[in-house]
């Protein structure tokens, strides 16, 4: 048993939402996800007995989504958008920046288990690029002073 | 009906409300193109190819998924729809590999067809193509999902065909699409393989080269081949097979989709099951017992040694000192011309098919239980029904495509489904809406519990029932011993659950019980039938099917194959109508069935006898006793494709064709009679029954010059109802449906007497006899791609029981009762109810029938770890 109780009871109480189970599959993933900060084939099989579906389609919906990966990330996972208008305004340097100032590659964990940076397709904010979304924040309108501070900030929140 | 019309390029297409513009369009003769649609899926949408352009909207719309309403007006064929079919081929292609001279979809690829007719000659897209590499040393990116099949992701077009055929079709999980956009993947879930039994329809389905079978592969150019339409041999389903045809060899079956039947599904069984034919097994040319030994010979010197040694017998025992098996798989032609040479011939009445038959019937159950007097069903009527009893029966492996049907009723109509079985089965996983599992033996009992339960409900229409209140008082307090909590305490089966399918039964408008061979098997059988009778009466409007055992069995019973009874069921007094058409006399001597045939051998009264594609060493419920008897034959002449148990006793082997060799009628369990054509000619020296059987007849002195099934079944049918067809031409692709007058008048009701089965200490198992996944009968393990599926037999046990025994999953595990004993591999299997012990029927290394003796009512082991 990888999922805690309570997110069970979470994950059964939601699906009563919804006039069909498998509607509570996608909200089921952002639960294990919550508690995890990623998910595997075990929480999967766990939601899907949970939810009285089958694996498959707990499978299909979470690998569908870039939100839910099945890896392990850092506390706070930083993606950059690297799409036209982010990508005009220097994104990838912004990318490279970040990857020094770590000292980790793309889509690993720094050694203190705090970032994990990735690339993100169009994150839908185009007239405040650059920008990135740090776990379910947006933080907009990049410089690398700005990003400097955001590093500082997370590491002193810990 | 129509309700209303829509213009379509044009022209006037009616419209049923609700139809789709594409379905509409399609039953006009208007072709729209699809990818992603098909008549038996939920559409999705997917693809985009169906794009049209419908008047008033401003975009193009899928016609697929576009609901027609009143006054739309349609082009498929307009500029703007064909410039979008373009682009949207473009974009399918930009990622397809375009490795067409490899791949085994060329020639019937509705990409290639479809990209020939719409697409353009170049592409605008530049990028490199995605691949899904399997082995960085290979230039191929196949990829073994399954026993049977093989994945390239590359090829895929996601149209999600195959996961919604596992999914929504077959109900199973064991397929997914993994991933979006050009990184979708279709996969297992991890550490599984694509093995459902209805799993080869991903491959005929999927729309290009992406998910191909290893049978086919690489074998054969499609354009190459004949095709020619079969009936399935496996089951009494009746399914419609397409076999695939190269220089008179197999290669593959599809589904030669009947509405009727299969709606365009195969399982495994059927679609893999041409590929005993050419078995390496087969017996190739004719054999003669010469000092103790089978030795090949010709088929002039086998059927002169027939001809002697059947003489020197009829001198001494007239015709009664012969008798014949038929098998059920074989043709109704085959069977009629088989009882004609053994009656007109021989001059012998001792002819049956139910060889794997314990204990005599009466005429009456006997008819009913080969499905013979089933009521008049289709398959059309389970997806009308809105609850569904599947009785004493494995649907999923003894009829899986019944059992699709079932399926399809609960998917589509919300039908519910109770399974009533002594054990549990696949369908109980999805489709079930309540298992219910009784006591081996009590089966009878349950039906009364129920009953009672339905009457204290009170809620059925009495009316409907047709049956008064004083009947009914008087039924309850006959069977008052089975109902309730006394019931409950026979059957094993908690009262609450029997109030509950009580109260589904009592609210259900239309009923459909399906009963299985396991009602075939049970104890109880004659009380059952009864009760399965008296259920319907308390049902409203309920339909009964008793499923026949083999593809052929109600053929068998119709035309025959029974000692008693003349062809077209006719009785004896019509004897005279057989005699004209037969030139001459037939015996008054009455026949004997399976039991007294076997009994009267060991009695010395049955000296020869006729043995055509039928194994009683292997089935009859008595090993060591058939053994013995078919000892004392002076002569057996088998005729059979393979060496089977029965064979090996044989004097004389004659090589026999099988159901790709020959044509014929066949009959499934809907009474529904259907023509299957030859597919390719008589494999090594094997002949076609019918004239193997003129060959016979000729020998012993009758010729009936109908060497071809087209010949005999002229004749055959003058005894089929009227309005039956009387050749070949005039069987259509509906079949000929044999309806019988006495069907769907529920009985009187019946006392039901129960008598415990006695309790053994010693053996304390009941033996419940099954099919392993992937097999069905006994020609399954002769084909080399079902064996990929399960390969070896097995002693399926309890969770509890194999603690007990100390005994985990693999070990050796030893079954023994009374009469003799088998060895087998442990499974054990997960809610099984304990004390139970159940063996697979189709693997020749373990004969289940070694350990049942004929007297039983019912079947009692020990178990052992080795």
């Amino acid at each position: 048993m990888i999922l805690s109780d309570s997110a069970k009871l979470q994950i059964s109480q939601t699906a009563t939402r919804y006039p069909k189970v498998r509607s509570a599959i996608l909200p089921a993933l952002h639960v294990a996800y919550e508690e995890h900060g990623y998910l595997s084939d075990q929480m999967y099989e766990e939601i899907a007995q949970v939810l009285g579906v089958k694996f498959i389609e707990v499978a299909e919906a979470a690998s569908f989504y870039t939100m839910f990966p099945k890896a392990k990330r850092g506390k706070y996972l930083i993606q950059v958008c690297r799409n036209i208008s982010c990508a005009l305004l220097g994104s990838h340097h912004l990318t490279t920046y970040l990857l020094d100032k770590l000292n980790v590659g793309l889509g690993e964990i720094t050694a203190d288990g705090l970032f994990t940076v990735v690339e993100a397709e169009c994150l839908g904010s185009c007239t405040t690029a650059p920008m990135m979304q740090v776990n379910a924040h947006y933080y907009e309108n990049l410089t690398v002073e700005k990003v400097d501070r955001l590093i500082e900030e997370f590491r002193s929140q810990k | 009906m129509s309700d209303f019309n829509i213009t379509v390029n044009g022209q006037q297409v009616p419209v049923t409300k609700g139809q789709t513009v594409l379905q509409a369009s399609l039953a006009a003769g208007i072709d729209i193109p699809v990818f992603c649609w098909h008549a038996q899926l939920v559409p999705v949408g997917a693809c985009r190819i169906c794009l049209v352009e419908i008047e008033k909207l401003p975009k193009l719309q899928v016609a697929c998924a576009t609901i027609a309403s009143e006054g739309m007006i349609v082009h498929t064929d307009s500029p703007k729809t064909i410039k979008a079919r373009q682009g949207v081929l473009e974009f399918i292609l930009a990622h397809h590999p375009l490795d067409c001279p490899t791949c085994d979809k060329g020639g019937e690829c509705d990409l290639q067809n479809l990209t020939f007719k719409y697409g353009l000659d170049y592409s605008r897209q530049h990028e490199p193509k995605h691949r899904v590499i399997v082995d960085a040393n290979s230039t191929f990116d196949d990829l073994l999902i399954g026993p049977e099949i093989i994945r390239n992701q590359n090829r895929c077009i996601h149209c999600y065909r195959c996961t919604r055929i596992v999914d929504e079709i077959a109900f199973e999980d064991d397929l997914g699409a993994y991933q979006r956009g050009y990184h979708t993947e279709i996969l297992p879930p991890p550490g599984r393989e694509i093995r459902n039994l209805y799993s080869g329809n991903v491959v005929e389905y999927c729309p290009v080269g992406a998910l191909t079978n290893d049978d086919w592969r690489y074998k054969v150019r499609v354009w190459l081949t004949k095709q020619t339409n079969v009936i399935c041999p496996h089951c009494p389903d009746g399914c419609n097979l397409k076999l695939w045809t190269f220089h008179n060899k197999l290669f593959r079956a599809t589904s030669n989709a009947n509405e009727n039947i299969d709606n365009g599904f195969l399982c495994d069984i059927g679609r893999y099951g041409y590929r005993y034919v050419a078995s390496a097994d087969r017996i190739k040319r004719p054999m003669v017992r010469r000092a103790g030994e089978l030795v090949e010979t010709g088929w002039e010197e086998a059927l002169t040694f027939i001809k002697k040694q059947t003489d020197d017998i009829k001198s001494k025992l007239s015709g009664s000192g012969f008798f014949g098996f038929i098998g059920d798989i074989r043709t109704n032609e085959e069977i009629y011309a088989f009882q004609r040479l053994l009656r007109r011939v021989i001059g012998s009445n001792n002819i049956d098919h139910r060889f794997h038959r314990r204990r005599r019937l009466t005429p009456g159950e006997e008819v009913i239980s080969r499905g013979i007097e089933s009521d008049n069903a289709e398959y059309k009527d389970i997806e009308n029904a809105d609850v569904i009893i599947v009785l004493g029966s494995d649907l999923h492996s003894e009829n899986p495509i019944t059992s699709l049907r079932v399926k399809r009723a609960v998917k589509r109509h919300n039908a519910k489904v109770i399974l009533l079985n002594p054990l549990p089965t696949p369908l109980g996983k999805r489709t079930a809406t309540v298992e219910v599992i009784y006591k081996q033996g009590t089966a009878a009992v349950l039906l009364h519990s129920l009953i009672d339960a339905m009457v204290d409900l009170n809620q059925f229409d009495a009316s409907a029932v047709k049956l008064s209140a004083a009947d009914i008082a008087d039924f309850r307090k006959a069977n008052a011993a089975y109902s309730g909590v006394k019931g409950s305490e026979i059957t094993g089966v908690d009262v609450s659950l029997v109030a509950r399918v009580a109260e589904m039964l009592a609210a259900a408008q239309n009923v459909f019980i399906l009963a299985g061979s396991y009602i075939e098997r049970d104890p109880l059988r004659d009380s059952l039938h009864l009760a399965v009778a008296n259920l319907q009466s308390f049902c409203k409007s309920a339909r009964k099917i008793f499923l026949p055992p083999d593809s052929n069995s109600v053929g068998a019973a119709f035309l025959g194959a029974e000692p008693t009874v003349l062809p077209g069921r006719q009785s004896w007094a019509k004897k005279a109508v057989c005699e004209d058409l037969w030139h001459g006399p037939i015996s008054d001597a009455p026949g004997k069935d399976t039991i007294g045939i076997l009994e009267a051998i060991d009695e010395d009264e049955i000296e020869c006898g006729f043995v055509f594609n039928a194994d009683p060493v292997r089935l009859f419920p008595d090993g060591e006793y058939v053994r013995s008897v078919m000892e004392k034959l002076k002569l057996l002449v088998v005729i059979d494709s393979f060496m089977t148990d029965t064979a090996r006793f044989a004097d004389v082997i004659l090589p026999l064709s099988t159901f790709a060799e020959i044509e014929g009628t066949r009959v499934n369990w809907e009474k529904r009679m259907q023509y299957s054509q030859r597919a390719i000619p008589p494999l090594h020296e094997s002949k076609p029954g019918c004239q193997i059987i003129e060959l016979l007849a000729d020998r012993l002195g009758v010729r009936f010059n109908q060497p071809n099934p087209a010949d005999v079944y002229q004749e055959m049918a003058k005894f089929l109802p009227t309005g039956a067809p009387t050749i070949y031409a005039g069987i259509g692709k509906d079949g000929f449906l044999i309806r019988s007058v006495a069907a769907n008048k529920p009985g009187k009701l019946a006392d039901l007497r129960f008598v415990a089965p006695a309790i053994d200490t010693e053996y304390r198992f009941f033996l419940l006899v099954g099919n392993a996944d992937h097999h069905r009968g006994a020609l399954t393990e002769r084909n080399e791609t079902l064996m990929k599926f399960t390969s070896e037999p097995f002693v399926g046990i309890s969770e509890a029981d194999a603690t007990d025994l100390a005994v985990s999953d693999g070990d050796l595990v030893k079954v023994e009762s009374k009469y003799g004993r088998v060895v087998g591999k442990a499974m054990i299997l997960r809610d099984f109810p304990s004390r139970r012990v159940l063996l697979p029927e189709n693997f020749g290394e373990m004969s289940t029938n070694v350990l049942m003796g004929r007297q039983d009512k019912i079947d009692l082991v020990r178990l052992a770890k080795m």
